[in-house]
């Protein structure tokens, strides 16, 4: 039942208005392979409840810009239709019947084209935005917004951008041991990066997080750095990769340590 | 069975060496005590004997007789009452002696003068009363070259006995000066030169053993030990001292004395070192300690016969008596409770005792007098054992601080351990108690917040003909509440101005849905200890329904967010957030949206906020006071 409803709305949309030319024109032109130019971006929508399915369906389908593909209520559909349709954006609930979206996620982000996830979550908390953040996700979408919420929240991520919140800048700052201290003014930031991993912020990500968990918005935080608000959102995107590359090192390291993985000498 | 009898039989083995050893001791040291000269040697073991009170180096007197040597005056056959005797010794020589020769008197008492055909060679000192004393030591004299001749030679030794009828002399050695040196000097060595050590060496311990127990006077044994020794070595006098500052009865009674004061000292040191119990024993010889000297004192000065007997023999055998009750003592202890130490102290005593008996024998007359006297013998191994036992209680001692040191490392560690554990189940304590605190201010946040606006939505979707888009608002209204409510756990660490950062994230999304521009300026504030979910979430509450009275009933166009640092009436910082429309304003009193407005108050008040609104036609300014106290 839900299966046929989704496969109506499904169905092909008009063909995209542009709001922001220049925005559109660059979205489209990082495209990945697998999408003809001239077609809409591709939306893989994956949430197990009904209602919320459909309200996000129609939600991405009322802004006009994407062309929303099949969408899937269990871990096992979506990922076969991860590979099939390869979309160039994930909607990924985490909590699904048959496991987590965490891997499909993860999924999305070893796919060989590029696929932007963004995990849906009812409130943003911290929790489950890092956790999709380090597997690979974008940023986070609310369950709850509307066609115009979604649609900018959508064209930012196409647009290079990430979603963020203060209090997941907070927490960012947090995970890379980069917490400012009370009476450290915001600028400028400590100058040295975290060694070694790779991982480490650069001065400008931490200043822009640090913008970010005091309230600024893109736009001011873009006025107070003096770069474009499309820097600052691309900003975040790398800190994001970062974490999730980090948490992926991570993984290794801990894995060589358990004696997982060997490496070998290389003479 | 079999075990106790091994045991048995082990302890007799070990008992019976100890004896032997013991008993053994008089012998060895005889042995040693009386090295014999190797070569040409004329010992003069034949004489004439004479008690004149003139001396002819030349002739014997005419009632001298003839004697064998060694010569007790006490003894039966040989008996001699004076204070003075003469030898006289002939010696016929084929040919004069090409080298010098020398006089050997092994033993004697108690001292001699020496002539050699009418010419003196030397003597021992003093021959008039007080008398050298030389009763423990050898004499020895050189012949000067030319004296002796071919042919006959008369040797003459003069002898002086102190008391009267108590000389002795051994036979006479003459041979070459370097045949006979070495033996004197070995001689000498073995008796004057060890006697005055072992004096030496009672001195020092006494000292010793007297700071020691300075130091720790509950210990008395030894203080006992002290004063034993150092009676020991007064007693000892006797023999180190040939020419004493005193009368020789004043002399006499020392040596009574200090044998009384030894024996007695001996008693208590081994009670003390038992750990006896005995106060009567103690006493009847503390009192005996004063009284015998006393009394021994009051007869030498009123009756001097009478003192010269009992200084002798009856005294000696009164201290070897009283002796025995010490070595008794050790060795019931040792069959009772065997242990080293008592086991040690017991074979000093018993080595003690034996020459002790030796020298009362002697005394008594049942041994030759030229024996010598062997008791300070035993003063070295009496001193040795008692040291090693100190050495071995020194180790002891250092062991168990060690180890009591480790022991209490131990404990100390247990009872950190058990603190440690304690405070965790504080810890946990308390964390659950905050658990069931912050369990039941969510319950009234979700009552209050929540459940309410549920409810609300629950009624409105039961009532005829549903208002759909109440219940939207109303749905979504419950869902910002919950927001609030996350966002107000977030940990915050006293961050205000993210708390707000975080407000603005979820209010300025609602404003731009309603078509309201918004502006916002949040000020970075210094760190708030006061900031409790708790407050944060009244904060929260109180600024949402500011945005939403905007939103709802203001009609305007922006609204502005201002977070400043300000100071209170005292100085104190605050906090002011202020949220200002351009709307129409509101009459504060009107009841429709009174309610809030009482809402918002009630909130302010629990949370310690102040809350300050002012509302006209140009629109309407919430004010929140917020002290960072």
């Amino acid at each position: 039942m839900s299966v046929a409803l989704a496969d109506r709305l499904a169905e092909p949309p008009a063909p995209p208005v542009a709001r922001d030319g220049s925005r559109w024109a660059s979205a489209t032109a990082r495209r990945g392979a697998g999408c003809r130019d001239d077609d809409p971006p591709s939306v893989l929508i994956v949430e197990d409840d009904d209602a919320t399915r459909r309200h996000l369906v129609e939600a991405v389908r009322g802004t006009g810009l994407f062309r929303v593909l099949t969408p899937c209520a269990t871990l096992r559909d979506a990922r076969a239709a991860l590979a099939d349709a390869a979309p160039r954006l994930l909607l990924a609930d985490l909590g699904l019947p048959d496991g987590s979206g965490l891997e499909l996620i993860r999924d999305a982000a070893r796919s060989s084209t590029e696929i932007d996830a963004l995990v849906i979550t009812v409130f943003g908390d911290e929790r489950h935005v890092l956790d999709a953040v380090e597997a690979g996700a974008t940023g986070y979408l609310l369950k709850d917004g509307d066609a115009k919420a979604v649609g900018e929240a959508l064209t930012d991520v196409l647009d290079g951008g990430s979603p963020i919140s203060p209090s997941i800048a907070r927490h960012l700052l947090r995970r890379f041991r980069q917490l400012p201290t009370p009476d450290a003014a915001p600028a400028p930031a400590p100058a040295q990066p975290c060694a070694g991993s790779g991982a480490g912020l650069t001065p400008r990500e931490v200043q822009v997080l640090r913008l970010i968990a005091k309230g600024l918005s893109y736009t001011e935080i873009a006025l107070a750095l003096e770069m474009s608000a499309h820097t600052v959102t691309s900003h975040i995107k790398h800190i994001y990769r970062k974490l999730a590359v980090r948490s992926r090192g991570e993984a290794v390291f801990e894995a060589a340590q358990l004696g997982l993985v060997q490496f070998e000498r290389v003479a | 069975m079999r075990e106790l009898l091994a045991t048995a039989r082990r302890r007799v083995g070990q008992l019976a060496v100890a004896v032997a050893a013991a008993a053994g001791l008089p012998l060895a040291l005889l042995s040693v005590l009386h090295p014999q000269p190797e070569g040409v040697v004329l010992m003069l073991d034949e004489g004439r004997f004479g008690a004149d009170a003139t001396l002819d180096p030349w002739q014997p007197a005419p009632g001298a007789r003839h004697i064998t040597l060694p010569h007790d005056w006490r003894s039966a056959g040989q008996r001699h009452e004076g204070a003075v005797g003469t030898y006289h010794f002939q010696l016929d020589l084929q040919v004069p002696p090409d080298r010098l020769w020398a006089i050997y008197l092994p033993s004697l008492s108690m001292n001699a003068a020496v002539y050699l055909n009418g010419e003196i060679l030397g003597d021992g000192g003093a021959m008039t009363p007080p008398v050298a004393r030389h009763w423990s030591r050898p004499l020895y004299v050189i012949v000067p070259n030319g004296l002796l001749r071919a042919g006959r030679n008369v040797l003459a030794i003069r002898i002086v006995a102190e008391p009267a009828g108590s000389g002795l002399l051994a036979a006479p050695r003459l041979a070459a000066h370097e045949t006979l040196r070495g033996t004197f000097e070995q001689r000498h060595a073995l008796t004057a030169v060890a006697t005055f050590a072992i004096v030496m060496l009672l001195a020092t311990v006494a000292a010793l053993m007297a700071v020691l127990w300075a130091s720790r006077r509950r210990e008395t044994v030894y203080l006992w030990f002290a004063l034993a020794c150092t009676a020991w070595g007064v007693h000892l006098l006797n023999l180190v001292v040939v020419e004493p500052p005193l009368p020789t009865r004043a002399w006499a009674w020392l040596w009574c004395a200090s044998g009384a004061w030894l024996v007695i000292c001996a008693l208590l040191f081994v009670l003390r070192f038992l750990g006896d119990h005995a106060p009567r024993t103690e006493r009847l010889h503390g009192l005996a300690a004063i009284l015998a000297p006393t009394v021994l004192a009051i007869v030498a000065a009123a009756w001097p016969g009478r003192f010269a007997t009992i200084a002798g023999l009856p005294w000696a055998t009164g201290l070897l008596a009283s002796g025995i009750l010490p070595l008794a003592l050790l060795l019931r202890r040792l069959g009772r409770q065997p242990t080293p130490e008592v086991a040690w102290l017991a074979f000093a005593g018993l080595a003690m005792f034996c020459l002790a008996t030796h020298d009362w024998l002697l005394m008594a007359g049942q041994l030759p007098r030229t024996n010598g006297l062997l008791l300070h013998y035993s003063a070295p191994v009496v001193l040795l054992t008692f040291g090693y036992i100190l050495v071995r209680r020194f180790v002891d001692a250092l062991n168990r601080a060690e180890s009591m040191n480790a022991e209490l490392e131990r404990r100390v560690a247990a009872r950190e351990a058990e603190l440690a554990r304690h405070h965790e189940r504080l810890r946990l304590l308390e964390r659950d108690q905050a658990i069931a605190g912050e369990r039941e201010r969510l319950m009234r946040d979700m009552h209050d917040g929540v459940g309410g606006t549920i409810l609300a939505a629950l009624h409105l979707s039961q009532q005829a003909g549903p208002d759909r888009q109440r219940i939207t608002e109303t749905l979504r209204h419950a869902l910002q509440d919950l927001r609030l409510m996350i966002d107000s756990l977030d940990p915050l660490d006293g961050d205000l101005t993210l708390l707000l950062a975080m407000f603005r994230s979820r209010a300025e999304p609602q404003l731009k849905a309603a078509g309201l521009q918004s502006s916002w300026s949040l000020a970075d504030l210094p760190p708030w200890a006061g900031l409790t979910p708790e407050r944060a979430l009244q904060l929260l509450r109180i600024a949402q329904e500011a945005v939403h009275n905007t939103i709802r009933h203001a009609g305007a166009t922006c609204l502005e967010v201002r977070l400043v640092l300000d100071r209170d009436g005292q100085g104190r910082p605050l906090a002011r957030l202020e949220l200002r429309d351009d709307g129409r304003g509101f009459d504060p009193q009107h009841v429709a949206r009174g309610r809030g407005l009482d809402n918002m108050r009630r909130r302010a008040l629990e949370a310690g906020l102040q809350l300050g609104l002012s509302s006209g036609p140009r629109g309407t300014s919430w004010q929140i006071g917020i002290p960072l106290v």
